[in-house]
């Protein structure tokens, strides 16, 4: 006896409806835009067939200013879960054609509700933030709905992946989830982010500003470093995720996604001998040196336009893994400065969370000195690399190209913070300071005595100081190693310190300078 | 794209080789770099003073992205540079940082020399 045909019926009928969001002429005016629709974003970032969505019947909760009477489908947030590559992994994406995306109660249930179950399952959580803000409407309510929504996304942090798209405007309160997540991706043009926007701003403050300049997604990238990400569109948006979920695990107890097939191979790369300067002041690129260092020179840049004095990212060594971190003496003279110390730290604690080994490339002449550095509190900024290093527990692999002087060389995980494994190239320079500097002060006298000594007492400092080997004769290094060994001993150390274990005192958690 | 040379039997060949995914696509996913300049939001920390001495940088003004002394002046005025061109070499923390033309132009005029300190942000060359 098959089911009654009216309840097919029924149920087909309410599903179109509520595919069709805010109604199918909205959803075409979209997509003749070139934007995709809340559904499709799903759509592109699942594998076919593979979406199972939560709570598509909810209906709103709100009774007043005749709201009673509209129906909003899937009260303006699609939910479920989906196949990304292997894994599943959850997501939700706002209709910006549903009352504008606005978040009331119901919206910020299925939210939360799609949270709860990702952290259960252990998977990763995508959102695609489009969404006018709070749904006035609802008052308080939906005040409360962005409250509880930020109280999961705290909840999750650290137990799984959280990656954030803002697709379109994210205004006000709404800004604090997505600061709230692991990884922010901005779509240009189409996407702004504020707190407060221009028209606030000149009410408040009298301060003339466009949107491009405190919203957009060039503004975040580039100076306030909110973000991670810039993409050209959705379909590029949702490339990046999967391009960042292939190198991380789906939660804490996981390992990332290492392929242990491949065979260690223990080749020189002459090329990278050739990378090196003759002259020690010239900078090299780093990138280049990453390029040669991970497999198939696929580096997958973090926050590429934001510090460039420093450089971060995902890349495999040997099919393991990495998250690296290295100075670029191409910007900045690879100095540390406030900015470049947030970056890396942030992104050190990140690793540490998710199991990915650490690889840090040192080339870095120090801090930063300057009246701005100071002020600005390089002290406080700074103190945030050497807490993420000291408290990293997974395997630490630190490669000393060439300049390691001072609380620099300490902070670029030295093996004092903690480094498995250290090596330096023969033209490492370790040293607490740069030769003129330590001259200065070591022969002040000499020096006032007969200036024209200077020259010699320099270059015999730097020769006996601007070297790997002191350290190395301090037992503070592994080895001293040529350049075209690098990826080989880079390989061969993770392999080492795959099965690394390290357990601390039990605590709340420590409290890093923030 | 990555440039590799390939040497057989003493010949070099310089080749490009892509990476391509399964599908036949690049498979290192390409980054778009924002277009909004640097300059034209005040720097975070610009609650600190900022040197006197440094002139407001104005349009072709190359400046120098940080504090230190100058190594050598690169160009010369009336010089024809085109974008990328090594203009001026400035030393600061043990490392030395080479100054490029941004855009193509002709060098109006140059406003160090070797041996001189420079603040972040003074103006070195200009371009006409």
């Amino acid at each position: 006896m098959p089911i009654k045909k009216e309840f097919i019926e029924e149920l087909e009928a309410r599903r179109e409806k509520i595919l069709a969001g805010g109604g199918k002429d909205k959803l075409e005016a979209r997509r003749k835009k070139g934007l995709m629709t809340a559904r499709d974003r799903l759509d592109n970032l699942f594998q076919e067939g593979t979406f199972m969505e939560f709570g598509m019947h909810a209906q709103h909760a709100c009774h007043n200013f005749g709201m009673e009477k509209k129906e909003l489908p899937a009260d303006g947030v699609v939910t479920g879960t989906g196949y990304v590559g292997e894994r599943p992994v959850a997501a939700y994406s706002e209709d910006f054609t549903v009352a504008g995306g606005s978040l009331g109660q119901m919206h910020a249930q299925k939210i939360c509700d799609i949270m709860d179950f990702a952290q259960r399952s252990g998977m990763p959580v995508v959102c695609f933030n489009d969404s006018g803000g709070a749904r006035i409407q609802e008052g308080v309510e939906s005040l409360s709905g962005y409250g509880k929504v930020f109280f999961k996304n705290v909840y999750l942090s650290g137990v799984v992946p959280q990656i954030a798209v803002i697709a379109g405007p994210c205004a006000g309160g709404a800004a604090y989830s997505p600061a709230l997540t692991d990884f922010q991706i901005m779509v240009k043009d189409q996407a702004n982010m504020f707190i407060t926007g221009p028209e606030v701003i000149f009410a408040a403050t009298g301060q003339k500003c466009t949107m491009a300049e405190v919203g957009s997604a060039a503004a975040h990238a580039t100076i306030s470093g909110n973000i991670h990400f810039v993409a050209d569109n959705d379909a590029h948006a949702i490339a990046i995720v999967q391009k960042l979920l292939s190198f991380i695990p789906s939660n804490n107890i996981m390992d990332p996604p290492h392929d242990l097939t491949q065979p260690l191979v223990l080749d020189e790369d002459p090329g990278m001998d050739d990378l090196v300067p003759a002259d020690g002041k010239n900078p090299l690129d780093v990138k280049t040196v990453i390029g040669r260092l991970v497999d198939n020179a696929d580096f997958f840049e973090v926050q590429m336009d934001f510090a460039k004095n420093i450089v971060v990212g995902f890349g495999r060594v040997q099919g393991i893994v990495v998250g690296i971190i290295a100075n670029q003496p191409q910007v900045k003279a690879g100095t540390l400065d406030i900015d470049a110390s947030d970056k890396a730290a942030r992104f050190i604690r990140f690793c540490n969370i998710f199991n990915i080994p650490i690889v840090t490339l040192v080339d870095t002449g120090g801090f930063l000195p300057g009246v701005a550095q100071e002020r600005g509190g390089i002290i406080r900024h700074g103190a945030k690399m050497l807490f993420a290093y000291g408290a990293a527990t997974v395997p630490k692999i630190t490669v000393i190209m060439r300049k390691a002087y001072g609380g620099a060389y300490l902070a670029m995980c030295s093996q004092d913070l903690g480094a498995d494994l250290v090596f330096a190239w023969p033209s490492a320079e370790i040293a607490v300071m740069g030769a003129e500097g330590a001259v200065k002060i070591l022969y002040k006298r000499e020096i006032e005595k007969d200036p024209s000594c200077e020259s010699k007492l320099i270059a015999d400092y730097r020769a006996k100081f601007a070297s790997p080997y002191q350290a190395a004769g301090k037992g503070l290094i592994t080895d001293v190693i040529r350049p075209s060994q690098t990826r080989a001993m880079v390989a061969m150390a993770l392999r080492n310190t795959l099965s690394k274990r390290e357990t601390r005192p039990p605590k709340k958690h420590g409290n890093i300078p923030l | 794209m990555k440039k590799l040379r390939v040497t057989v039997d003493g010949k070099s060949y310089d080749v490009a080789v892509e990476i391509l995914d399964d599908q036949g696509k690049p498979a290192a996913l390409q980054q778009t770099a924002p277009l909004l300049q640097q300059t034209s939001v005040a720097p975070p920390a610009s609650s600190a003073p900022k040197p006197s001495s440094a002139p407001a940088a104005g349009a072709g003004s190359v400046t120098s992205p940080l504090a230190g002394r100058i190594v050598s002046v690169d160009c010369q005025v009336g010089q024809k540079v085109a974008s990328g061109a090594q203009l001026v070499t400035v030393e600061a923390m043990k490392m030395n940082t080479f100054v490029y033309a941004e855009s193509d132009g002709t060098v109006a005029s140059v406003s160090v020399n070797p041996g001189d300190t420079v603040d972040e942000g003074q103006v070195l060359v200009t371009l006409s």
